[in-house]
């Protein structure tokens, strides 16, 4: 054996967690050759120290201390899927049994009491918009009003809005606007308040009582 | 034990405290064994271990179930350790990295001198070289597994510990340690 194969065969040995020591071929070579020996010494001695090094101790109340750190930020598992498809089910059913037909534009015109168009403009466009749209066969004439209703509403607000054809369009925009449509011009009638237009306003600045007051008042487009 | 480990982490991830006790006393040996060999100062490695047990639990979802949890939680020691290693180089700590010895018997003299010199021996190595020799040798693990914690390749670990093993070796013959008389 040659100094080179001693140094390979010395490792795979010790990969195959083998003592060097049992192995006939290093032993003679290591004892023909003073500078193997003194590896294969180095790495008993080495082997040797790994076994006698101490570990402290850790404390017993470490695993206490790392559970202290982590519990407060703990949260349990997300919602599982069954949970997720229970809550559909009940939305689902939910929409099923709620009231429809007649009594859905008194639901919907609840949150805004109607307020007549200024001009005949708007009402006439709303005529033409919705004089395509088949007539409900159970209550025509409060099917009727109630579009007139939302599309006059809608069409006080935004007038550019007299181009919309369609009547999903519509109901969209009336179920989304109406809630909104009295803050909103509060909103607005306090920010013309406070930014100065082309026309004259009080300057006084607005207040937190001022909006519930200015909410009771007519809307301006 | 890998589907009453699955359990523990599911129990972990529930937020059971029972149950991360469970998890960091069932680990705690080996992950402080790691953590001190890599810095060699308890109270570093100390922190090291918690650091790495609370990075674990709260990770906890990232582990794959289907692999095993020890190469995953003793790669966030590894890493841990790393980082601590890096901060110590840019302060370095006045403080010992060996502890006093205070017996004066000969034996027991001459196995801490041994060890000490294998702990400082290994304290010059690489932080890789020194982890996958420690893995190998002190936590008994393969070295696919431990190709697993470094997540470099098999050949790479076996190139690291042949490599640790000779720096090793040459330094304990530099430092006369194998000229010791004391028998050990």
């Amino acid at each position: 054996m040659r100094c080179e194969h001693f140094d390979v065969r010395l490792q795979q040995l010790l990969d195959h967690r083998r003592a060097p020591e049992g192995d006939p071929r290093l032993r003679r070579h290591a004892a023909l050759c003073p500078r193997c020996h003194n590896q294969l010494t180095a790495t008993r001695r080495l082997l040797r120290g790994i076994q006698l090094r101490e570990l402290p101790t850790l404390d017993d109340d470490f695993a206490a201390r790392v559970v202290q750190r982590v519990a407060p930020t703990a949260r349990p598992q997300p919602r599982s899927a069954w949970l997720l498809v229970a809550t559909a089910l009940a939305a689902t059913l939910l929409a099923a049994v709620m009231p429809q037909g007649p009594h859905a534009p008194h639901a919907i015109t609840r949150f805004a009491p109607h307020t007549p168009p200024r001009s005949g403009n708007s009402a006439s466009e709303l005529a033409a918009t919705t004089a395509h749209l088949p007539p409900n066969t159970n209550q025509p004439h409060l099917e009727q009003s109630w579009w007139t209703v939302c599309g006059t509403s809608i069409l006080e607000l935004y007038p550019e809005q007299a181009r919309l054809r369609h009547r999903q369009q519509v109901s969209q925009l009336a179920e989304e606007l109406r809630p909104i449509a009295t803050p909103f011009n509060a909103t607005v009638t306090v920010l013309r308040r406070t930014i100065p237009f082309g026309r004259p306003e009080p300057k006084s600045p607005p207040s937190a009582s001022l909006v519930p007051r200015l909410a009771q008042q007519p809307s301006h487009a | 034990m890998t589907d009453n480990l699955r359990h523990l982490a599911r129990r972990c991830l529930a937020g059971d405290q029972r149950a991360m006790l469970e998890l960091v006393d069932r680990f705690r040996g080996q992950v402080f064994g790691l953590c001190y060999r890599m810095l060699g100062h308890r109270e570093d490695a100390e922190d090291a271990a918690q650091e790495t047990f609370v990075r674990a639990l709260r990770n906890l979802r990232s582990w794959d179930p289907s692999r095993d949890f020890e190469p995953w939680l003793l790669a966030i020691a590894g890493n841990r350790c790393r980082t601590a290693l890096a901060r110590r180089m840019r302060r370095p700590s006045v403080c010992s990295l060996v502890e006093p010895v205070a017996e004066h018997r000969p034996d027991l003299h001459a196995a801490r001198h041994l060890a000490e010199e294998v702990h400082l021996a290994l304290n010059t190595l690489r932080p890789q070289y020194r982890q996958a020799f420690l893995l190998f040798h002190e936590q008994e693990m393969s070295y696919a597994a431990i190709a697993d914690v470094l997540q470099c390749p098999i050949g790479t670990v076996r190139t690291w510990i042949h490599r640790a093993r000779r720096e090793l070796i040459r330094r304990l013959q530099k430092r006369e340690v194998v000229e010791s008389r004391h028998a050990v």
